[in-house]
């Protein structure tokens, strides 16, 4: 157990910086926390180069060290982007070092999620998020955010229960809800199966998943800048890593096919209401919504599917927590979140601008990012467990989706008048502009990906 | 014999059925720290109403003044068929079972409905419309319960689901009495026109069986008033009797001295009953016309429930 | 035992059948307290089946009643306190379905868990009656989906939550004690946390009406 504490790194630096920043000592919320998601990070890279650990209480293998890592690189740039934004934020619902004190135990709870070694804590961890980022979503206090952040505790708790009648089914027949022992031998019966299905439909509510996805929108479309950024990067990747750990315990054909079944819905239902936003912020949000119906797919196909997926949730996470962080300029620009109002950024605010048009450009999967090389792995091997056809479905409907996106992305950009002055741009387009070059660089390390997935593939 | 049984059971019925009703208007009175009436008040109204002139509306037909003689010989046919002071069948007893009984039920409230409209009244009309709209959605409550027992007992025949629960406590203490026991409670409450569905003022907002004798007087309202006094203690006696406490009431063999002495004890059984009809009457507070739909359905749910129960837990 | 278990089953059905009935939102916290005790008895029954080795239910039955029974209904309680001048005359003014739809309805839902257990689970598990927590499940999202007041939402969540204890005590024989307790911190947490936000919401909408809806469409 005393080597293995250093797998509590994380979790520990994040609820450290989260007591150390509910003190009532001035500006130390905003030092604890850039302090402790740093040391966060540091420890999540470290970790990349333990060994696996698995015993009773930690299972942390590839999948679990790279999510801990996306999660810590969200994390830190989601901290810097908090110091500004948060500050010029009128009308809150709390003071400010209750929001650094939720985003930091929101994070833990995160970390807890992927590093614990039960089903049970797994989704003891889930809910915890949802109680822990409920109140971030309304920390610009007005009646639409207060709604959407009611909409959003009461739809994924409920979804929640599900998975827990999934986890009580899962113990029920099994006998134990530790991951490692049910890896190793599982029961091959109905109520097994039946639970596992729960269990994806449960979580998958969590993470936008078709049949209940409708809080999605609302949430990142209210939510501040850094908070959608955070749970469209990492929150909904959270949920999906515990359907991958249900698919990968009992991969039986029929849960492979709901699975898969499901993940396509969610990117046809995705990309259709894509089209028809006015609301920029809920078009990301469903450009979020069609890559977790991705990775689902992926997580749904393993072997290849699954490192494409991997790749998704970390390019995903980079780029898409860039687009909201720009997104949040734009707002604090313009002051409205209609398309139709937003004219001449480009002319505005060039450097958000470009990076703004690289980032969409990214999250819908254009050829330099490594989003793309996801796609293709997921793709590819769709296509040999599936065929064409279904391929061509999906390739389709990302199209309508990659069209729908840059489209409109461009119109706010690239339209408006010669008379626009261009105005000071802010500091913190800076880590949008960082982690979208992360999110590009990602393609470098995907052999390195394959080899701390090497037990999943 | 048995037809001297008969005999008694209906005179019985005729002379106890005013004295159960005196007895509950007293008790809520008393429960309000007020003087209250006699117990033996709703006789001397009945004295009182049988000694005056019966008018009767110049545009009412023949229906009007037969009405009440109908219902109240209807309901003392009832009277000979159900298990109210024997737990044997009487020599009438065969002509219904509790379906033909419900439906004999009907019939006098259907008798009542039109002898009630023909008076041309508005307010009667009102009460009337009010009634057939309960009537309708409590009907079904009342055949679910019934169907319910006869799952159990295998039988239509109330005497023999008065044996069935009393001898075998697997059924007596089972989930599907307990809610067959409560829907047919609540109904009673509707039956009866206890408080949260019908308070006895004439308020035109809620009055519903108050508002149909409107235009009748002297002896037709005298045999009216004996009709409803007729049908509380029959409905209350069935209930007592088959569902809640079908314990010691007389069996074949037991003689006539047996069946004296009963009744007595069925006198003290209802007087229990109509002291916790009491005081619901004095603790709870009227429901809106609206809602005593809601109520309604709530007593389907339980009645709904008891037949869920009986497959759930087979 | 068996039968005990039914009879407090079929308790909890009636009471989330009285909490469809009952509109004002103070008396269906009440009964919610009410049906957190049954649970906490349905916990104790279930920890004197095995007395030696099941001993942490009764810690999870003193658990329920002070975090389910006593504090979740204290603490909504008190947020309806400071929200409304007259707490006890708060209630539901815009339900989707009327009182005796939903009741009906709910019988139906009923009607179906018995069904869909009967017919898909009945055979491995070989519980009788259990398809009762379904139905409870089922019943509560109904509560649910047919309100639109916060609190009474809330509280169908907490009644599934309920069912679910039901459901693992009764068909499985219950979750590791350690994942019962986090779910019963997690609710704790869900229930100040939400009711903070039902009080912001609230107050919101007593000041300004409801203009939410239009921007969340789509």
């Amino acid at each position: 157990m005393s080597q293995h504490i250093i797998y509590l790194l994380p979790i520990f630096f994040s609820l450290l910086g989260a007591i150390l920043s509910i003190l009532p000592i001035r500006y130390i919320d905003r030092t604890m926390s850039v302090v402790a998601s740093a040391l966060a990070l540091v420890s999540a890279i470290y970790l990349l180069f333990q060994p696996v650990c698995i015993d009773g209480y930690f299972y942390i293998d590839g999948l679990s060290k790279l999510l801990i890592l996306t999660i810590a690189m969200v994390y830190i740039s989601t901290v810097l982007y908090s110091l500004p934004y948060i500050k010029h934020l009128g009308n809150l619902l709390f003071q400010h070092r209750l929001y650094y004190f939720l985003l930091n135990v929101f994070v833990a709870t995160m970390f807890f999620s992927v590093s614990v070694d039960n089903l049970g804590l797994i989704w003891v961890g889930i809910e915890a998020t949802t109680v822990s980022s409920a109140l971030l979503i309304a920390t610009k206090n007005n009646q639409i955010t207060v709604e959407s952040a009611w909409r959003y505790v009461i739809i994924v708790s409920t979804g929640l229960v599900i998975s827990l009648i999934a986890i009580t089914f899962i113990y029920g027949s099994a006998g134990t809800l530790s991951l490692h022992e049910l890896l190793q031998h599982h029961p091959d019966n109905r109520v097994f199966l039946i639970g596992i299905l729960l269990g994806v439909v449960g979580f998958g509510t969590k993470a936008g998943i078709f049949p209940m996805h409708t809080w999605l929108p609302d949430v990142h479309g209210k939510a501040p800048a850094p908070v959608s950024a955070i749970f469209s990067g990492v929150l909904l990747p959270v949920a999906l890593y515990a359907i991958a750990r249900l698919i990968q315990i009992y991969p039986a054909h029929t849960i492979k096919l709901f699975a898969l079944t499901l993940g396509i819905l969610t990117v046809i239902a995705a990309s259709l209401m894509m089209t028809v936003q006015t609301n920029y912020k809920r078009m990301f949000a469903y450009s979020s919504m069609e890559n977790m119906g991705m990775i689902l797919i992926g997580f749904s196909l393993g072997g290849y599917g699954l490192l494409g997926a991997v790749i998704i949730i970390i390019s995903h996470g980079l780029a898409k927590s860039s687009v909201f962080f720009l997104t949040g300029d734009v707002l604090s620009r313009y002051h409205t979140t209609d398309i139709q109002a937003v004219n001449g950024l480009f002319q505005r605010l060039p450097r958000a601008a470009s990076t703004l048009f690289l980032a969409a450009m990214a999250v819908t999967g254009a050829p330099p990012f490594a989003l793309f090389v996801g796609e293709l792995f997921i793709f590819s091997a769709l296509i040999t467990q599936f065929g064409w056809l279904i391929a061509l479905v999906v390739i389709l409907f990302l199209a309508i989706a990659f069209i729908a996106v840059n489209f409109r992305t461009g119109k706010m950009i690239f339209t408006g008048d010669e008379n626009i002055k261009k105005e000071r741009p802010h500091i913190e387009t800076w880590i949008a502009i960082v982690n979208l070059i992360l999110s590009f660089l990602a393609i470098l390390f995907i052999p390195y990906f394959e080899l701390l997935l090497k037990n999943l593939l | 014999m048995s037809y001297l049984y008969s005999l008694v059971e209906i005179v019985y019925v005729l002379i106890a059925a005013p004295l159960i009703v005196g007895i509950q208007l007293s008790l809520e009175e008393r429960l309000e720290s007020k003087q209250g009436p006699s117990v033996f008040q709703p006789y001397f109204d009945l004295v009182k109403l049988f000694h005056k002139e019966s008018i009767v509306p110049r545009v009412s037909s023949p229906v009007f003044r037969l009405g009440p003689y109908i219902i109240v010989m209807f309901y003392a046919f009832l009277a000979m068929i159900l298990p109210i002071i024997t737990a044997f069948p009487l020599p009438f007893a065969p002509s219904a079972d509790f379906i033909g009984g419900g439906l004999f039920f009907g019939a006098a409230a259907a008798i009542k409905k039109f002898s009630a409209i023909d008076s041309r009244s508005n307010y009667a009309h009102l009460g009337t419309s009010r009634s057939a709209s309960l009537a309708v959605f409590t009907e079904p409550i009342i055949m679910l319960i019934f169907i319910m027992l006869g799952v159990i007992s295998n039988t239509n025949n109330p005497f023999v689901i008065n044996n069935v629960l009393r001898s075998s406590p697997q059924w007596y203490y089972s989930l599907v009495h307990g809610f067959v026991t409560v829907a047919f409670f609540m109904v009673l409450i509707i039956e009866t026109g206890q408080l949260p569905i019908e308070s006895h003022t004439n308020g035109e907002l809620g009055m519903i069986d108050q508002a149909m004798p409107f235009e009748y007087t002297g002896t037709d309202l005298a045999m009216y008033k004996l009709a409803f006094y007729m049908k509380t203690f029959i409905l209350l006696s069935v209930f007592l009797n088959v569902y809640v406490i079908p314990f010691g009431v007389p069996m074949a063999n037991s003689g006539i001295m047996t069946i004296i002495i009963y009744m007595g004890i069925h006198l003290l059984k209802l007087s229990g009953l109509i002291a916790i009809f009491a005081l619901l009457n004095t603790t709870v507070s009227k429901f809106r016309l609206y809602k005593n739909f809601d109520f309604l359905a709530v007593a389907f749910a339980l009645a709904f429930l008891a037949s869920l129960a009986y497959y759930i837990i087979k | 035992m068996n039968q005990t278990f039914e009879v407090l089953g079929f308790l909890l059905i009636v009471f989330t059948l009285l909490m469809q009935w009952e509109i004002h939102v103070q008396r269906i916290i009440f009964l919610f307290a009410a049906s957190s005790f049954v649970i906490a008895i349905f916990l104790v029954l279930l920890g004197l089946r095995h007395p030696q080795e099941e001993y942490m239910l009764f810690v999870l039955a003193g658990l329920t009643i002070v975090v389910r029974g006593i504090t979740i209904p204290v603490v909504m309680n008190k947020a309806l306190h400071r929200l409304y001048e007259k707490p006890w005359r708060v209630r539901e003014d815009k339900p989707l379905l009327g009182v005796g739809g939903s009741i009906l309805l709910s019988l139906v839902l009923i009607a179906i868990g018995y069904f869909i257990y009967q017919n898909s689970l009945y055979s491995v598990l070989k519980v009788r009656s259990g398809s009762v927590p379904f139905a409870l499940f089922l019943q509560a999202s109904l509560l649910i989906i047919s309100h639109k007041h916060a609190y009474i939402q809330m509280i169908g969540f907490l009644v599934m939550e309920n069912a679910v204890v039901m459901l693992s005590g009764w068909v499985f024989g219950g979750l590791p004690f350690i994942v019962e307790a986090g779910v019963i911190l997690d609710l704790l947490g869900l229930v100040v946390v939400s009711s903070l936000i039902i009080r912001v919401r609230e107050s919101a909408i007593l000041q300004e009406g409801d203009t939410a809806e239009s921007e969340l469409r789509g």
